[in-house]
């Protein structure tokens, strides 16, 4: 592997274009429906083809040129990695450095045998690109193995591996429930019928028929069910094919005493590495459908791992699975003996109860203006669903206010800070205290009026912001000075001062 | 906006002199209120230890950086503030949500407070994540 400069894989051409011949495909689909009859003429037709035929010979040449300029070198002290025709570039990272070597391979790239490797340093900062190198793609028995192996394990003794986790059957009763594609899949499904509700008679149309004479009520309502109904079994069954591509095989591992391994997949193949000292803590976070199956999934807080909706559970460490199991994984990955996310937590003071019903009613009403305003673009609805919403979104608003105050928490645990908030997604962090690099004291006009503020601690590690939602000002000033010692204290001898006359004046003023 | 309701056909340029009225009066009254009101609230201090910042208007934040965590110190000058001879501090640490910056100082205050900084960050060992 040392020495020398090297080529990628001359295979990494197959997948490149038939990443593209998807597009032309769906072209060539959409023509044959239209039965290449396209009204304005047969010239037309002839000019998209042409273009699209230039696209894809583009995209060709541009696929070629990466495969004939790219070079890479590793020697002792540095990866290096060189590329590009018109603007030549040339990366290059100190093998010191390397914090991260994450493969992944899609469908085609496992037919051919062919990884595409990126090289990280784990740095958090804006530019990640350009801490980065990917090598896209080489062979996966020699070069991505290989790779991985030689850039973070200088040591030969490949023999540590201890298992952390492997994934449990049993968890695939979660699979259903992560539900995250649903409103996507409402959209879909709601254009559609809307259609095929147009083309009636035809065959959903029957069935709506049989479902409205079935259940005894109105062909409007029969409409909403079948609409409702419809879209959550197609979210349960894309929830579920997701889990089950995205996890099969899942492992989690303990190499060489010192770095995690996260393998899954099962028609695309992942593997991420993470050293452990770039872990700053962990993530217990519990979707509300996951949550009431008493679920939770747990997620990693660590330097260098983005926690983006772009970058795809990058930063798990456990599918959805049973709450017991994922805390057992968050304490093991951070050699506790016990889970800190799982201690006992400070509640917030009752205002915070209040701010949440008021939101609570907020959406309420949100929902009844569009309820209101709905019937004016689609006829089919009925005239008494306002009602309907007004009504049965009471109790629901109520409860999902009180439900967010109840999970508002937030405490010390040893060497880590816990916080705890949301509904949609309960989430709790348990933060090493020597993680935090800063603190942000953030207060709306509301909060300043109830004399509360978010305390947010600064990291260097996943979202880089955790915040303690809705504490009193003074408490939570004192809490952070607690938790990261040394921060605050200057601040809170002479600017803390001040702040408390604003407030005592705000006071006065009542 | 007087070309655009020309384009538009007579019946409705009432309604677009009402438009334009309400983003006058409301975009007066942002010029007047918030630049004195995020003035009133902009405060700086650094310690031997770190530094700190109050900003914002409706919503305002208190944000306090340790020295040892510093990465970077830049000093920044539009060209308004070029032409007001003002100058902003930034300072960045490890974390993407840590970047504090200071607006608005005069610029020599700013070349020696960021020079100060530059210093005492210097001195701290570590890679300051």
């Amino acid at each position: 592997m040392s020495g020398g400069w090297q080529r990628l894989d001359r295979r990494m051409l197959v997948p490149s274009l038939t990443a593209l011949s998807l597009p032309v495909l769906g072209m060539l689909f959409a023509l044959t429906l239209a039965g290449w009859q396209v009204t304005t003429g047969v010239g037309v037709t002839a000019i998209v083809m042409a273009s699209v035929l230039v696209a894809f010979l583009m995209v060709a040449v541009a696929h070629s040129v990466r495969y004939f300029t790219t070079r890479y070198q590793i020697s002792d002290e540095r990866v290096e990695l060189r590329s590009g025709l018109v603007s030549r570039t040339h990366r290059s990272i100190p093998r010191a450095r390397v914090r991260s070597v994450d493969l992944t391979s899609g469908p085609l790239h496992r037919l051919l045998g062919l990884s595409v490797v990126k090289v990280g340093t784990g740095r958090q900062i804006k530019d990640a690109d350009k801490d980065e190198l990917e090598f896209h793609a080489v062979s996966q028995r020699q070069a991505a193995v290989a790779l991985r192996q030689e850039l973070l394990h200088r040591t030969e003794n490949a023999g540590d591996v201890r298992v952390i986790a492997t994934l449990d059957r049993r968890w695939l009763r979660y699979a259903p429930l992560t539900l995250s594609t649903v409103a996507v899949v409402y959209g879909v499904v709601g254009g559609v019928t809307e259609r095929v509700v147009e083309a009636a008679p035809s065959l959903p149309w029957l069935f709506i028929q049989w479902v409205a004479g079935f259940l005894s009520v109105s062909i409007v309502l029969a409409v909403l069910i079948v609409l409702a109904g419809g879209a959550f079994l197609i979210g349960l069954v894309v929830s579920a094919v997701q889990y089950v591509e995205g996890w099969w095989g899942f492992r989690l591992e303990r190499e060489h005493g010192d770095t995690l391994l996260v393998t899954r997949g099962l028609i695309t193949t992942r593997s991420v590495t993470l050293e452990e000292r770039r872990i700053r803590g962990v993530e217990i976070a519990e979707p509300l459908l996951v949550r009431w199956a008493r679920g939770a999934r747990t997620k990693v807080v660590a330097t260098g791992v983005k926690s983006t909706r772009e970058s795809r559970n990058q930063d798990a460490l456990l599918p959805p699975a049973t709450r017991a199991a994922a805390h057992q994984v968050a304490a093991a990955v951070l050699r506790e003996p016990a889970d800190p996310t799982r201690t006992p937590l400070i509640t917030h003071p009752r205002v915070a109860l209040r701010r949440r019903l008021v939101r609570a009613a907020a959406g309420w009403l949100v929902a009844v203006l569009i309820s209101l305003v709905l019937p004016v673009f689609s006829t089919t609805l009925p005239s008494w669903l306002p009602w309907i919403v007004a009504v049965l979104g009471t109790p629901v608003a109520v409860l999902f206010g009180i439900d967010a105050y109840r999970n508002l928490g937030h405490g010390l645990s040893g060497k880590y800070l816990v916080t705890r908030s949301g509904t949609a997604v309960r989430r709790t962090v348990a933060l090493r205290r020597s993680g935090v690099i800063g603190w942000r004291v953030r207060r709306s006009p509301f909060q300043r009026r109830a004399g509360l503020c978010t305390v947010i601690a600064t990291t260097a590690a996943g979202k880089c912001a955790y915040r303690i939602r809705d504490v009193r000002l003074t408490d939570g000033l004192a809490f952070a000075e607690e938790a990261a010692p040394g921060i605050l204290t200057d601040f809170l001898s002479s600017g803390g001062k001040s702040a408390d006359r604003r407030r005592s004046v705000a006071n006065a003023g009542h | 906006m007087a070309a655009l309701a020309a384009l538009i056909e007579p019946a409705r340029t009432g309604l677009l002199v009402a438009l334009a009225a309400v983003v006058i009066i409301v975009g007066a009254g942002y010029l007047i209120v918030m630049p004195q009101w995020r003035y009133r609230v902009h405060r700086w201090e650094t310690t031997a230890d770190a530094v700190y910042i109050a900003s914002g208007w409706i919503w305002q934040e208190w944000h306090a950086a340790p020295m040892t965590r510093i990465q970077t110190v830049d000093t920044v000058r539009g060209p308004l503030q070029q032409l007001f001879r003002l100058a902003g501090v930034t300072v960045t640490t490890a974390s993407a949500a840590g970047a504090i910056t200071i607006q608005g100082l005069d610029r020599q205050v700013a070349a020696d407070l960021a020079l100060q900084l530059t210093e005492i960050t210097q001195a701290t060992p570590g890679d300051a994540t």
